[in-house]
């Protein structure tokens, strides 16, 4: 059986020499290479000695630095799937008929609501996402676990494609009123209803990575 | 264990873990390379780099599942199969005995003249 010592000399080696940096990979790593340096222990050999033919063994560095590689690629290729189940099976007919309801009701209810009040609900609607997604990434912050960190990564990385819808939220009103400023209610309307939409996808989109956060940060290694 | 011999174990490396965790109800890592050295008395040998992507990949796909534990003062990860894992090894299983049949059937065939 290795010391303590020991064995932080094989972990400083994983993380140190191939930059081995998430734990479940380190831990599952560490046990393999202390294992073989037991191993070689038995043979006869000294701590030593045994730790480098293990190392050598297990592929040196570049060897070990593929493995972590080979488990991060394997991991993001899992969650973007994850993530595009997850947004494909809320893109049903229900919600469809749902936006389009939202974006009619919106259309129809423009015309009662103060335009200050509409701009600012449709604001806000933006807003509510995007602070949602914010709490994740920092919820999130400071761990090494390689399920959250990739995670987050995603989020951070697909969070654009979130951040142009809202954009396009925001720039509707210039794009609408474009040679068309004589025609206030008409764009009040429209604004109204396509912001509504808009607003809607965002948030299924929001609440999309709320439910890959909460499948992948709950991650736990059993 | 020369190249090609490598290249064919890591075609059925998949099946090789499956079946071992059949026969087993927990395997860690360095014991499934440990028994599959034993069980060909040394002529094959998994090395880590083939092995973890194959373990991390049956994971992803449900078909094992992990649990750890504290050994010796580190974390060691064990594997074993899930229910859908023991309905895929015997699949698996059974599809790569057919195929090394057939291919002992192709290989033993006399040349005709």
């Amino acid at each position: 059986m290795l010391t303590t010592d020991q064995l932080n000399t094989l972990r400083f080696d994983l993380q140190a020499l191939a930059n081995i940096e998430y734990s479940e990979i380190l831990d599952e790593l560490l046990d393999h290479y202390a294992a073989l340096t037991e191993q070689k222990m038995a043979n006869g050999l000294t701590f030593e000695d045994a730790s480098r033919w293990a190392w050598a063994d297990m592929g040196s560095g570049e060897g070990i630095q593929r493995l972590q590689e080979q488990f991060v690629k394997s991991l993001r290729q899992q969650i973007a799937a994850r993530h595009k189940a997850i947004v494909k099976s809320y893109f049903r007919w229900p919600t469809l008929v749902t936006t389009l309801l939202i974006a009619v009701m919106a259309y129809q209810a423009a015309l009662f609501i103060p335009a200050k009040w509409l701009v600012t609900a449709i604001f806000g609607l933006g807003v509510l996402s995007f602070v949602v997604q914010l709490f994740i990434r920092n919820s999130s912050r400071g761990q090494n676990s390689a399920q959250r960190r990739i995670a987050v990564e995603y989020l951070n990385k697909t969070g654009a494609t979130y951040l142009n819808i809202f954009q396009l939220m925001l720039n509707l009103p210039a794009f609408l009123t474009d040679d068309r400023a004589h025609l206030v209610r008409n764009f009040l309307q429209s604004y109204a209803s396509a912001g509504a939409a808009l607003g809607f996808i965002a948030i299924l989109y929001t609440v999309s990575f709320i439910q890959l956060s909460y499948e992948r940060f709950s991650y736990k290694v059993a | 264990m020369s190249t090609n011999n490598q290249q064919l174990l890591k075609g059925s490396l998949s099946v090789i873990i499956l079946k071992l965790l059949e026969d087993r109800e927990k395997m860690y890592g360095y014991e499934i390379t440990q028994k599959v050295k034993e069980l060909t008395a040394g002529d094959m040998t998994i090395t880590e780099g083939a092995l973890y992507p194959a373990l991390h990949k049956l994971e992803a796909e449900g078909l094992l599942t992990t649990e750890t534990q504290v050994v010796e003062g580190r974390v060691r990860k064990y594997y074993s199969l899930t229910k859908d894992g023991h309905k895929q090894a015997a699949s698996r299983i059974s599809e790569l005995t057919a195929f090394v049949e057939n291919l002992q059937t192709l290989l033993n065939l006399k040349p005709s003249f």
